[in-house]
């Protein structure tokens, strides 16, 4: 799936979703991730991740 | 929007009243010294010898400084409010721009409320020197003004943040 098929999936605007895939984003509205999970039928847990701050992840092995 | 025009309208209309009071200051503080024997003259004619004359002429000089001073401050006050006005036409009115805006007719009111104390000191001073004068009141309605500006001004500084993070909200 193209980055303008998922913008026109979830309805948002390329320039927004772009702002999201390049981590500009400073906050992801519950209703933009839960269109992101339906189009793309996955969990939140699979769009984002935590970062610590030394930039190690804390992800569960 | 009709609001807004007429505001814009009024503020330049009272920025250009302003501007034409301090030009009168000037003129009028330029003009006093070779009017001065005039001047003195008719402070004769109202008051006879016991008005020093001469002390009353440089006290109205240094009044019509403090004017000038306050003209300052009220031009800036009126700039920095038509800039603000600006924003609102535009549609993007909570920016960190504002702010500083409202700190600068904070500081600006803070002034002229300052001179407004002054010309009290005027007002005692004409009296000991036996000039009429007209009566003087301190304004406490403008000391909360300055507060206002102040607090507004933190205001739009968490507004424009919080307009900075919904621009960046997906």
């Amino acid at each position: 799936m193209t980055l303008t098929e998922l913008a026109g999936a979830v309805d948002l605007t390329l320039a927004n979703l772009s702002i999201l895939k390049t981590g500009k984003a400073r906050a992801i509205r519950f209703s933009t991730l839960e269109a992101i999970c339906v189009a793309l039928d996955c969990q939140p847990g699979d769009l984002i991740r935590h970062v610590a701050d030394d930039g190690e992840t804390t992800d569960a092995e | 929007m009709q609001l807004q025009r007429v505001t814009e309208v009024f503020l330049r209309l009272f920025a250009l009243a302003n501007l034409a009071v301090g030009v009168a200051l000037v003129v009028g503080l330029v003009a006093s010294f070779p009017l001065e024997g005039r001047m003195l003259g008719r402070l004769l004619e109202k008051y006879g010898a016991a008005v020093d004359g001469e002390t009353v002429v440089w006290v109205l000089r240094l009044l019509a400084l403090v004017g000038m001073v306050g003209v300052l401050l009220l031009h800036r006050f009126v700039r920095a409010l038509g800039a603000m006005l600006a924003t609102v036409r535009a549609g993007d009115p909570f920016v960190d721009a504002n702010a500083d805006r409202l700190v600068r007719m904070g500081w600006a009111l803070l002034g002229l409320q300052l001179l407004q104390l002054l010309s009290g000191v005027f007002f005692v001073w004409f009296g000991r020197l036996g000039v009429e004068t007209s009566t003087w009141t301190p304004s406490f309605g403008g000391w909360l003004g300055v507060l206002l500006a102040f607090v507004l001004a933190r205001v739009f500084r968490h507004g424009a943040a919080m307009r900075d993070d919904l621009a960046m909200t997906v």
